[in-house]
């Protein structure tokens, strides 16, 4: 039984390699297709991974910053103090009274600096300066945090870099939606690609199937070779997107790696994760033996054996 | 052996229509027959009158609309389809008149087939293959492509495909209708010696009187039925 099982494997193999032979141009065709579409896919997936990957860099430079009125007294403080670090999502905070503000400002005037000389009192205002943990850093949670900080008393003013990453939060979701729904149409279009290039070769081989079916195959028996060969060119399809994709990302990497780095804020550009080149490699894989079970499954249907020998 | 075990088939009203453009078509209508083990049996009729239905139900390639067929006792058309795939292997020996060989195979290859999707042992099947392609006469032809061969030794392969298995019963339509009548004399011949030699159950639909006249039976169809 064993020994009929590895014989019936390498059967399908050998008899699915001969069919796309048999139907080279057709079946080149269908796996230029599928490279393609996966080659655009995957193109999407780049560049989302590493939009997300350039705004969790930034995003943790988003720090949540804190005026305080002059003349607070030691009690509100410590109210405010408390409030900041009983907060769960608070990464670290540091309280920067009004004469180290006015140093650090000294400091960052330098040489200009003695423009400040001629003030008698420091008119910059004491602060905390928070920093949230990282996957807190959506501006949800900032907002509230916020909120509840500015019903506290003595709080002159809070300010963070609210905009910008409410944009950039409204980008990744847009390109993760276009990603899905890119995903769905090339995924319906591939699967309708490998039944009709799977039909094919199952007309051109019409005549072997009802003969096959009158010596008693199995519908599995005769269904194998097609499966495998819709397998393959899902496989093959996937295999040459990701070769376009390295190729492609390398070139970006070479020729405009100064301006894509600006772009980036210098970081790294990355290429597919391994998990998800595993998930395209499998797609490919049950794309095509799903647009081959569909054709094979027709064909096993209507084709009776009865009126066409 | 008492008479009822050498039954090898039971048709039990038989009925097939077909549906054309939403308009029923009867085909047969209300067939009952008993094959007996060893039998050879013509079915004569003329052209439309069903005999390829007829033995398309018999094969389990079709189904009937109502009525059944017993195969040692069992219904066929309550197998899955697994079952009834295995049930032609093994059981079942199909020639048809036309279209019946695989083009790049050659005639070992051909009539080890069956053997093969039965599960035997590659060198098992070819032996088996050339023993029986040696009983109908193609010693000589082992090794030719259907391309390379006659009409009437591509007719002696099919012969030996349905019998690789040694089937209960080797179903054939019209097996000479494309010979000349030499030709087909000797493959009718040849069938005639299996039946007597192997005590092979055959069952041949033709148009030929004189082939149907060296039948142990024949059944004539007529609108329907058989007379
Ligand atoms: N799939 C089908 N759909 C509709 N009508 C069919 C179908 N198959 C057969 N028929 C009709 O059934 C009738 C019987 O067909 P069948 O092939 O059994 O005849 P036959 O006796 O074998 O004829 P012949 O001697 O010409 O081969 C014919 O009138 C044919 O048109
Ligand atoms: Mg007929």
């Amino acid at each position: 039984m064993i020994f009929f099982f590895i014989r019936y494997i390498y059967r399908i193999f050998r008899e699915a390699i001969l069919s796309i032979k048999n139907n080279r141009g057709i079946n080149l065709i269908t796996i230029g297709t599928f490279a393609i579409s996966m080659t655009i896919m995957g193109g999407f997936l780049i560049v989302y991974i590493n939009f997300k990957a350039v705004v969790n860099k930034w995003s943790e430079k988003v720090q949540l910053v804190i005026y305080l009125k002059d003349n607070l007294s030691i009690k509100d403080l410590e109210e405010i103090k408390k409030e900041i670090s009983s907060d769960s999502g608070v990464d670290k905070y540091t309280y920067i009274s009004k004469d180290e503000a006015l140093k650090d400002f000294r400091g960052r005037l330098k040489e200009n600096s003695s423009i400040l000389n001629g003030l008698d009192t420091n008119p910059l205002p004491a602060s905390f300066i928070i920093t949230l943990k990282d996957d807190l850093r959506g501006s949800d949670y900032i907002k509230r945090l916020t909120k509840r900080i500015e019903g506290l008393k003595g709080i002159e003013d809070t300010e963070f870099g609210e905009g910008w990453i409410e944009r950039f939060e409204i980008v990744t979701l847009f390109l993760r939606f276009v990603i899905i729904a890119i995903g769905g149409l090339l995924t319906i279009g591939l699967i309708f690609v490998v039944s009709n290039t799977i039909r094919l070769s199952l007309y051109s081989r019409q005549n072997e199937i009802e003969i096959m079916k009158l010596v008693g195959a199995t519908n599995w028996f005769i269904r194998g070779p097609f499966m495998i060969e819709g397998l393959i060119q899902g496989l093959c399809g996937a295999l040459l997107s990701l070769i376009i994709l390295y190729i492609i990302y390398r070139l970006i990497l070479f020729r405009f790696e100064y301006s894509v780095a600006i772009l980036t804020g210098f970081a790294p550009i990355y290429f597919i994760p391994v998990d998800m080149i595993i998930y395209m490699i499998t797609i490919g894989i049950i794309i095509g033996c799903t647009g081959s079970m569909i054709s094979v499954g027709k064909f096993l249907k209507w084709s009776s054996i009865s009126r066409s020998y | 052996m008492s008479e009822r075990e050498d039954i090898l088939i039971s048709v039990h009203g038989l009925y097939k229509s077909f549906k054309k453009d939403s308009r029923i078509l009867p085909v047969l209508k209300g067939i009952d027959l008993r094959i007996r083990r060893g039998e050879m049996i013509g079915i004569v009729g003329v052209s439309g009158a069903g005999k390829s239905t007829l033995l398309h139900l018999l094969g389990a390639i079709d189904r009937p609309s109502s009525g059944d067929i017993r195969f040692d006792g069992i219904d066929i058309f309550k197998m899955s389809d697994t079952k009834i795939a295995e049930f032609r292997n093994k059981r079942i020996g199909f020639v048809f008149q036309l279209h019946h060989l695989l083009p790049e195979f050659t005639s070992i290859e051909n009539t080890m087939m069956p053997a093969l999707i039965m599960g035997r042992k590659r060198n098992e099947a070819i032996e088996r293959a050339k023993q029986i392609l040696t009983d109908v006469g193609l010693r000589e032809r082992f090794h030719h492509k259907p391309g390379e061969l006659s009409g009437g030794e591509q007719q002696r392969v099919a012969i030996a495909r349905a019998l690789v298995n040694n089937p209960d019963i080797v179903l054939a339509d019209e097996p000479t209708g494309n010979l000349d009548s030499e030709t087909g004399r000797s493959i009718q011949e040849l069938m005639c010696r299996l039946n007597r030699d192997k005590k092979q159950t055959f069952i041949i639909v033709t148009h030929n009187e004189t082939i149907a006249s060296k039948m142990d039976n024949i059944l004539r169809l007529v609108d329907g039925r058989i007379l």
